[in-house]
């Protein structure tokens, strides 16, 4: 691996000043894929996961929900078939990567639409529970430019949003990019 | 300051996007899209301004 190359949990525990932390989590080429196939409308975004299982072909989705204010991110696999597939574990040893993929489309799409929340959620509760871990590593940076918050159950077991906290099992995530 | 847009941040990033694909026009993963839907319709307070 080249050395200019950080894998992206190893992001953890840098103490820089905010421009440095920024371009710590942005520029640097910590490993993702970036043969990027992306829509006209900054909508969907197509790569290719390549690993021990082959080449197997990633689509995200931004797509709009029923609060005008609010986009679905979704994820998954395009078959050779044509149909998609969000729940089949890949093991192609690239998760992590994917991961950071993913990152850099939300980071695409809300330099288009800077306005707009982004929710998402895992498929399974062990999905959600990775991003929950994702976030909560990179916290520190992705607070620099996002608003960063997670959908929880409170006492009388309905549905709220509350700012991103480590250690709390969130049903799902928003996302919003931080006024400049 | 203006929001930069996809394409030069992608630049600056060391990114050469492809943009021209097609958008497919269509919800590819509807379930997740329905999922949302439900969770974000019964949150009890509004979303930060």
């Amino acid at each position: 691996m080249p050395s200019s190359v950080i894998p992206f949990r190893k992001l953890l525990g840098h103490s820089a000043s905010t421009i440095e932390s920024q371009l710590l989590f942005l520029n640097m080429k910590y490993e993702r894929y970036e043969h990027i196939e992306v829509s006209t409308d900054f909508l969907e975004y197509e790569f290719v996961s390549i690993g021990p299982r082959g080449n197997i072909f990633k689509i995200v989705q931004f797509k709009p929900t029923e609060n005008i204010e609010v986009f679905n991110l979704a994820f998954g696999n395009k078959k050779a078939d044509g149909s998609l597939d969000d729940i089949t574990k890949d093991d192609n040893k690239d998760r992590n990567k994917i991961l950071a993929t993913v990152v850099l489309a939300i980071h695409l799409f809300s330099a288009e639409y800077p306005t707009k929340w982004i929710f998402f959620s895992g498929s399974t509760p062990e999905r959600t529970r990775l991003y929950r871990m994702a976030i909560t590593l990179n916290i520190e940076q992705l607070s620099i430019d996002y608003e960063i918050y997670g959908v929880l159950q409170d006492l009388e077991s309905s549905l709220v949003s509350v700012p991103f906290q480590k250690g709390i099992d969130f049903f799902g995530f928003l996302i919003k990019r931080k006024k400049v | 300051m203006k929001q930069k847009g996809a394409i030069k941040t992608a630049a600056e990033l060391g990114i050469k996007l492809k943009v021209g694909k097609k958008p497919s026009g269509k919800v590819l993963f509807p379930e997740k899209l329905a999922k949302a839907n439900e969770m974000l319709s019964k949150l009890k307070n509004p979303l930060p301004a």
